[in-house]
């Protein structure tokens, strides 16, 4: 086989490979179809375990490596600038990570926060029952009942969970942070419970679907029974709700 | 020929009790202001952080709370494997038991971001947590070696008949107690240097020491104060017990360290802690092994140290500094390596993902620590002011002989 | 003996406590401190009755129970949420003038100082309506 016709062979695979993914994306382009997908609960409603909420992150499609989806978290729940604490006791709801594959030297940077997980084990590990996974899937920690042993810190794979180590002001009405607990990514559920999609997902329309896992109709579902996706620390078995492309 | 022990007590003077306790209240004191600086400022004036998120305050509580124990084996050897000579120290060694506990609780309490819900953790049990499971394990140790100890002091026949199923229960129960405890750090898969069922046994075989080191020096200290004899016979049963679980423990970490260098994933930990050159290595090398295990071994079984107090008093000391350097090692060690989200990869972030981390203690962290130690001392102190639970003799003709 | 008179002395302190408790509702209810007036109405006089007469004894369980319904069913209707209390009772920072819980002013700490229940909500929940609210609150 000559070089050249090898490179065109190579060529046509990276063609329909892509463009698999820039398919699949479109669904994420287009906003309002996003909008009904998210449907609003009557405020009155309880939440119901029919549904799953999840996300969707292309990192190729992400070129900023997630900066703009972590801004728009520190906006919507004001976390990362507690005046007393040093960098290393900051709370750091989502993060940017970047990864450099051993062998290809392949880069990717993707934003980390709380997986969502099925069986999350910093809910097996809380001592209280503060840590727990609401019926729609969402994993969200009880303040109000959180006495701040940070053992589920201990047990997240992912380092999603920060403890806040001082007095806090004049904090988000939407968001409200403490001193004493332990907080992480909540999904926005002050969004989802409006029938809204979470911040970082409004602010990445193009890298970012928010949606029902276990409706089949939902545009994530389509996508991923379609492409599949990838699970950080899949190894693990903890069937998160947030999954990836490109990692 | 043994004689049947009378118990008394304490009974030296006035100053050199309050002395003694004057100077663990002090240490009690800067706890409490330690406790109440934390509180009021937040976690942030520690050491502690979001990457270690648990430090020294931890490293004092999980080791007294191991050491509470390992110190009621004497109590259980009496009572349980009927060891007569032992039978004589079964109350102190249930007190000592009881307050190592509630130093080590207290400690682990005051650490807490709302130690003032400390109601909640009493109330709301998740019971799929091991740690609420310890709360349990923790309250129900109390209680026990409460009756435990009743049994051995009550001359009433309901407390004759209480004193072997107590002793019994106690015994299981210690054993569930420290796999619980251990279990606190086996069950948390996603750290590489947790990630291991031999944290179990290990944290079994440890009690072990730390109790037994920890009761040694008080029984000594004891009589040394009182004026009362210690025979060489008790003091070589204690020297033994305690150099059988310091090479226990050190063949549990060798078989702990060996398995984690086959399983590749388990490589970085390993060359981090074992030879990473940070205070971690120093730590496990000089700290654990040389210092915490070999020189007590050496000191224990050199012969002509044979009957040398100061010998068992040195090695138990030193085998207390090996277990807190151990517990160190494992908890803040553990927490300084990186999770590994990526294998096989290069991995970085602005949240220190793929380096490893630095903790020191902060002041408060120490104050609040050792003040634990010393709370556990001082309900020592004031037990056996109070109580009849130290022998008038242990010397070697008193004690019994098998 | 001994023990009895311990028991005593052991039910005789709740008993004071509680006794203690009811003078201190008892003296907010009839008297109650000069509270900061709230910055939105009722849309109807008798709702605002039923609602003070309400609040006064309950709110503490009316916000526990609201507390329970959202964190667990996702449930936000704005009856009995905590921070509609603070929209209607608490009025927007402006430029010249900020209400938060540390000072005596504030509608929720009036009273508590009076009767010393400390609470330890505003450790996490905003003391004050967020500035978009603010603009809507402006007639
Ligand atoms: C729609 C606006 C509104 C909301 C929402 C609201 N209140 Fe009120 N509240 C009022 C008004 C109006 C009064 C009457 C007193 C006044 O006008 O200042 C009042 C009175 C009270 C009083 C009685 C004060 C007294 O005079 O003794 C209490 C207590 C109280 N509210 C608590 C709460 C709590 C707690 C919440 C949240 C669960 C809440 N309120 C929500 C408007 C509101
Ligand atoms: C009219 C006076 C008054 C006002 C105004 C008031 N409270 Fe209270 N509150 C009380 C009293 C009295 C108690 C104590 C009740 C008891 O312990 O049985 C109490 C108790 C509570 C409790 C339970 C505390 C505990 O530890 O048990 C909470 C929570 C609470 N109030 C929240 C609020 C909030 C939030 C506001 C502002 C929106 C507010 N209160 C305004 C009088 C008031
Ligand atoms: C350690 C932080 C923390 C403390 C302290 C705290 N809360 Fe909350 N609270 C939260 C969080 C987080 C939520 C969830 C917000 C959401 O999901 O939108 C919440 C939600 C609520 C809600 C439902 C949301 C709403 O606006 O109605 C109520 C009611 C509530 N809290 C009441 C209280 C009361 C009363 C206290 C004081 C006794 C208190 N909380 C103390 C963190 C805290």
């Amino acid at each position: 086989m000559s070089e050249q016709k090898q490179a065109n062979l190579i060529d046509r695979y990276r063609r329909r490979f892509l463009g698999g993914l820039t398919a699949a994306a479109a669904v994420t382009l287009a906003p309002g179809l996003i909008l009904r997908e998210v449907q609003a609960k009557p405020d009155d409603q309880p939440i119901s375990d029919k549904v799953r909420w999840g996300m969707l992150i292309d990192t190729n499609k992400l070129s900023d490596g997630g900066d703009g989806m972590i801004a728009a978290c520190k906006k919507e729940h004001g976390w990362g600038n507690d005046p007393h604490s040093s960098p290393e006791q900051q709370s750091q709801w989502v993060r940017k990570v970047t990864f450099k594959d051993k062998l290809t030297k392949h880069e990717t940077s993707l934003p980390v926060m709380c997986q969502h997980c099925d069986t999350a084990p910093c809910v097996d590990v809380c001592p209280t029952g503060a840590s727990f996974k609401r019926d729609d899937g969402i994993v969200l920690v009880d303040k109000h009942i959180c006495i701040g042993c940070r053992y589920c810190m201990m047990a997240c794979p992912y380092k999603a969970r920060s403890f806040v180590h001082e007095h806090l002001e004049n904090q988000k009405p939407q968001s409200p942070r403490g001193i004493g607990t332990v907080e992480s990514c909540n999904m926005c559920v002050h969004r989802v419970d409006k029938g809204e999609q979470s911040a970082c997902i409004e602010a990445a329309p193009q890298a970012a679907v928010f949606g029902d896992l276990n409706d089949p109709e939902s545009a994530i579902s389509k996508a991923l029974a379609k492409y599949g996706a990838q699970q950080i620390r899949a190894d693990l078995g903890l069937n998160t709700g947030v999954r990836y492309w490109g990692i | 020929m043994a004689t049947k022990p009378v118990f008394s007590e304490l009974d030296t003077d006035n100053t050199s009790f309050l002395g003694i306790l004057g100077v663990l209240g002090a240490f009690i004191a800067a706890a409490a202001i330690s406790f109440f600086y934390v509180e009021h400022h937040g976690h942030y004036v520690t050491g502690m952080n979001n990457q270690v998120v648990w430090g020294m305050p931890h490293v004092f509580a999980i080791f007294l709370i191991v050491a509470a124990s390992g110190a009621a084996n004497i109590g259980s050897l009496g009572t349980v494997f009927n060891k007569k000579i032992y039978q004589p120290l079964g109350r102190l060694s249930l007190i000592v038991a009881v307050s190592l506990l509630l130093g080590g609780l207290a400690v682990l309490v005051l650490d807490l971001g709302h130690a003032d819900r400390l109601i909640i953790a009493m109330t709301y049990y998740n019971f799929k947590s091991i740690f609420a499971w310890n709360i349990l394990l923790y309250n129900g140790f109390l209680v026990i070696m409460g009756i435990y100890l009743w049994s051995m002091m009550d001359r009433r026949k309901m407390a004759k008949a209480a004193y072997k199923p107590a002793g019994y229960v106690g015994f299981v129960w210690r054993f569930i107690l420290t796999t619980g405890t251990g279990s606190i750090f086996g069950f948390l898969v996603a750290r590489q240097y947790y990630d291991a069922a031999i944290l179990a046994p290990l944290f079994i075989a440890a009690s072990y020491v730390f109790g037994t080191a920890v009761f040694t020096l008080v029984l000594i200290a004891l009589y040394k104060l009182t004026n009362r004899e210690l025979g060489n016979e008790i003091q070589n049963r204690l020297r033994y017990t305690l150099a059988i679980f310091i090479a226990l423990v050190l063949f549990f970490e060798i078989v702990r360290h060996v398995s984690n260098l086959y399983a590749t994933e388990h490589h970085g930990v390993e060359a981090y802690i074992l030879t990473g050159g940070d205070k971690i290595t120093w730590l496990f090398w000089l700290g654990q092994v040389i210092l915490g295990s070999l020189l007590p071994l050496l000191l224990i079984w050199l012969p002509s140290l044979k009957n040398n107090q100061l010998a068992l008093l040195s090695a138990a000391g030193l085998a207390i500094f090996g277990g807190i350097s151990q517990l160190y090692v494992i908890i803040v060690g553990g927490q300084l390596y990186p999770l590994v989200l990526f294998p096989n990869a290069e991995v970085e972030s602005s949240y220190y993902d793929g380096s490893s981390t630095s903790y020191s203690a902060s002041l408060p962290e120490f104050a609040l620590g050792l003040g634990g130690v010393a709370l556990s001392l001082a309900l020592v102190v004031v037990a056996v002011k109070a109580l009849r639970l130290l022998p008038e003799t242990l010397a070697d003709a008193a004690v019994a002989d098998e | 003996m001994e023990c009895s008179r311990l028991l005593n002395r052991i039910t005789l302190l709740p008993a004071l406590l509680s006794t203690l408790m009811v003078f201190l509702l008892a003296g907010c209810d009839s008297k109650p401190p000069a509270l900061m007036p709230a910055v939105k109405q009722f849309q109807t006089e008798e709702q605002k009755v039923l609602h003070i007469a309400d609040m006064r004894t309950n709110h503490m369980h009316r916000l526990t129970h609201k507390r329970d319904e959202t964190m667990y069913q996702g449930i936000r209707t704005t009856k009995h949420s905590f921070n509609a209390c603070i929209d209607c009772h608490v009025p927007a920072p402006t430029v010249s003038k900020v209400v938060k819980h540390t000072d005596e002013e504030h509608f929720c700490v009036t009273c508590h100082i009076e009767v010393a229940v400390k609470l330890d909500c505003f450790q996490c929940h905003a003391d004050r309506p967020a500035l978009e609210t603010a603009e809507v609150v402006k007639p």
